[in-house]
């Protein structure tokens, strides 16, 4: 009891506004941004590091891939990793390095298409659904409810067995299966927007419905909407992988890594790698936008939390406010 | 209990004219329920009859819960009424929509309660205040530009702040915003709801001083809701008196001051003055029993009688009238002349 007054945290007492230095007129966004990313979560680093080397190679494939992926050499079939083979070569003597280079860039566009079509739709449908309520919130959420009984392979399949197969219908199809997360996503944090003071300000001030909607409920719903974007990015690339493994994805001369795998499967015990490659090419790939997503989240949580609670936590050295304003700004 | 307020404040004027011959806003029988499940409802405001009159400044007092600031987005069309009539410079704006509404927007706004609640803290200030003068259809930026400065001016802020996002600003800074961004469309209007509650003491006769100043210089009719008796009595020239739901007491501001007769408003008044001020007529009843009762099963008869210290045998069921004990002095109790 006696010593209570030592155990509780000092609290630090906010300075008169006009005593503290006043907030740096515009701060750099570019610099905020940058220092902003230097302090994330250690998973956020490691799955940026990936994810840019990822990236890079399959940007620069066509100048540094050893060889023509689709370049047949029978009389090399299913050779071991060499000097000219990096990683070997598959049932028709192609170069299994140049192929996973060639396919990667097939599944992560195609993934990442498909996910900026379904977070852009997702997000729209979903704050119109939270924010005017009524016969749009009854169609879109019910449409989301039948949608999200099966899985995405199972619609996916379904469309393209309708409309056949295509890189159109593969990016329609895997966009009407997956939108549906980032509309239940958008429609809770509506709500939540929605009873914000903010929101009933702009609409007594008289700014029109799409004002509100485009420049008050979606950018302050970002933040988890990004981070959610993130996290699905891997499974969207699973589901363009598991597709081409049906042989209902991406069709041949083209390839990418589902269909590298399907073409390994005879193969799997006498030359393992043309297998493992591609898939571990998915797994890392997946891996790297999951960690800076988890990343992201463990931040988001972090400066929560450090808001709440207060600046007892955060060194003290460390000028609180100044930096919470520019990582406001960064995201 | 209360800190007096600074003493940069002004002492309250000579009383004004009595009883606003021409009302701007007229309040006939206005109710706002709210669902509340199970069939229930949440009776926010029930049976609102009242008058603002041109250039009047209005207190509105009432515990927190009584339902005042459901009671002004009401008025304001944030929400709309469940009945009644609302009449705003002579047209029943009750259920206007679409572009009269909009039009109704440029004349009639709000001043909130929490300055950093209403501003959006992605969006830089000079954006919101931009914003509503753009969608009233200044087409033209320089001249968008103009009107903010020259009311930021009025408000007292340099034009720097409009680079800011809110929470680089003081509570004090950020309500002379929420001010400034409400009178940017020039309205004739303006509800108050706790304008300095969420400001430091020192900030809040600041606040009110320059509220005093824009209702003068911009010929303002005022609505002012607090729950702080001091405020009202030093800003307002007639103030009424609001519990659960109904307004109990409307009179001028000295005539209420001086002459309080609803035990409510006595109560209210002896809680919240200091203790020279108090006459006999405020110990007439020292404290409220209990707490206010919900407004979802608001009692029959006098809403106040559960806790009233006169309530006799007829307050538990029969609907006080509304009774007049002086010019402009309304009150709603049988035993107001007691």
């Amino acid at each position: 009891m006696a010593n209570s007054t030592l155990t509780t945290p000092p609290t630090r007492k906010r300075e008169p506004w006009h005593l503290s230095a006043p907030p740096s007129h515009r701060p750099n966004i570019f610099l905020a941004t940058v220092r902003n990313l230097l302090h994330r979560h250690w998973t956020f680093e490691v799955g940026a590091a990936l994810l840019l080397f990822v990236l890079l190679v399959l940007v620069l494939t066509p100048w540094i891939a050893p060889h023509d992926p689709a370049n047949q050499d029978l009389a090399n079939r299913l050779a071991g990793p060499s000097a000219d083979h990096w990683l070997g070569t598959d049932h028709l003597g192609r170069d299994v390095l140049s192929r996973l280079m060639w396919g990667g860039r097939f599944s992560v566009t195609i993934a990442g298409i498909t996910l900026v079509i379904c977070v852009v739709s997702g997000t729209i449908l979903g704050a119109l659904a939270g924010r005017r309520g009524g016969w749009i919130d009854e169609v879109v959420m019910r449409t989301v409810d039948v949608l999200v009984c099966f899985p995405d392979v199972v619609i996916a399949l379904f469309l393209i067995a309708l409309f056949g197969t295509g890189y159109g219908t593969l990016i329609a199809a895997l966009s009407i299966a997956g939108w549906t997360p980032f509309a239940r996503l958008m429609r809770g944090l509506a709500l939540e927007i929605n009873a914000k003071e903010y929101i009933e300000a702009a609409e007594i001030l008289g700014s029109p419905k799409w004002f509100i909607l485009f420049r008050h409920v979606i950018p302050n719903a970002l933040p988890p909407v990004a981070a959610m974007s993130f996290l699905r990015f891997g499974h969207k690339l699973i589901t363009v992988g598991a597709l081409s493994y049906l042989s209902l994805g991406v069709q041949p001369p083209d390839s990418d890594w589902g269909a590298m795998l399907l073409d390994a499967q005879p193969y799997m015990e006498r030359a393992p790698w043309v297998g493992i490659l591609p898939g571990a090419a998915i797994f890392i790939t997946a891996l790297s936008v999951t960690m800076i997503g988890q990343g992201l989240d463990v931040q988001k949580k972090r400066r929560t939390t450090a808001r709440t609670t207060g600046p007892s936590g955060a060194p003290a050295e460390e000028p609180a406010s100044r930096t919470a304003i520019e990582e406001g700004e960064a995201l | 209990m209360i800190t007096p307020l600074p003493s940069t404040v002004v002492q309250p004027e000579p009383a004004p004219a009595p009883v606003p011959s021409q009302p701007l806003l007229t309040l006939d029988g206005v109710v706002k329920h709210y669902p509340a499940g199970r069939g229930k409802q949440v009776h926010s405001v029930d049976g609102v009859s009242l008058e603002v009159g041109k250039g009047e400044v209005l207190g509105l007092v009432g515990e927190s819960g009584c339902g005042k600031s459901t009671l002004a987005r009401t008025i304001l069309r944030a929400v709309s009424a469940t009945a009644g009539q609302i009449t705003f410079d002579g047209e029943d704006i009750t259920r206007v929509k679409g572009a009269r509404l909009k039009a109704l927007r440029r004349s009639m706004q709000f001043v909130f309660q929490d300055p950093y609640g209403a501003f959006d803290p992605k969006m830089r200030l000079g954006t919101s205040l931009d914003a509503p003068l753009r969608h009233h259809g200044m087409k033209d930026k320089a001249e968008r530009r103009g009107r903010i400065a020259e009311m930021l001016d009025r408000v007292g802020l340099e034009e720097e702040i409009l680079d800011r996002f809110p929470r680089e600003c003081s509570g004090g800074q950020l309500q002379r915003m929420v001010i400034a961004r409400a009178l940017l469309l020039k309205p004739k209007f303006l509800i108050c709801d706790e304008p300095t509650s969420a400001l430091d003491a020192s900030i809040r006769a600041q606040i009110l001083n320059l509220l005093v100043e824009l209702k003068d210089q911009l010929d303002l009719t005022l609505v002012l809701i607090s729950h702080d008796l001091r405020v009202v009595r030093y800003l307002c020239d007639r103030v009424a008196v609001m519990y659960l739901g109904q307004i109990v007491e409307v009179a001028m501001r000295d005539d209420l001051f001086s002459n309080p007769r609803h035990p409510y408003t006595r109560v209210l008044l002896a809680a919240s003055l200091a203790e020279e001020e108090k006459t006999g007529e405020h110990e007439l009843v020292s404290q409220l029993r209990g707490e206010p009762p919900s407004p979802i099963d608001p009692p029959a008869g006098c809403r106040f009688h559960p806790r009233c210290p006169l309530a006799q045998e007829v307050c538990h069921t029969v609907v006080p009238e509304a009774a007049r004990p002086g010019e402009g002095h309304l009150v709603t109790c049988h035993f107001w002349d007691q």
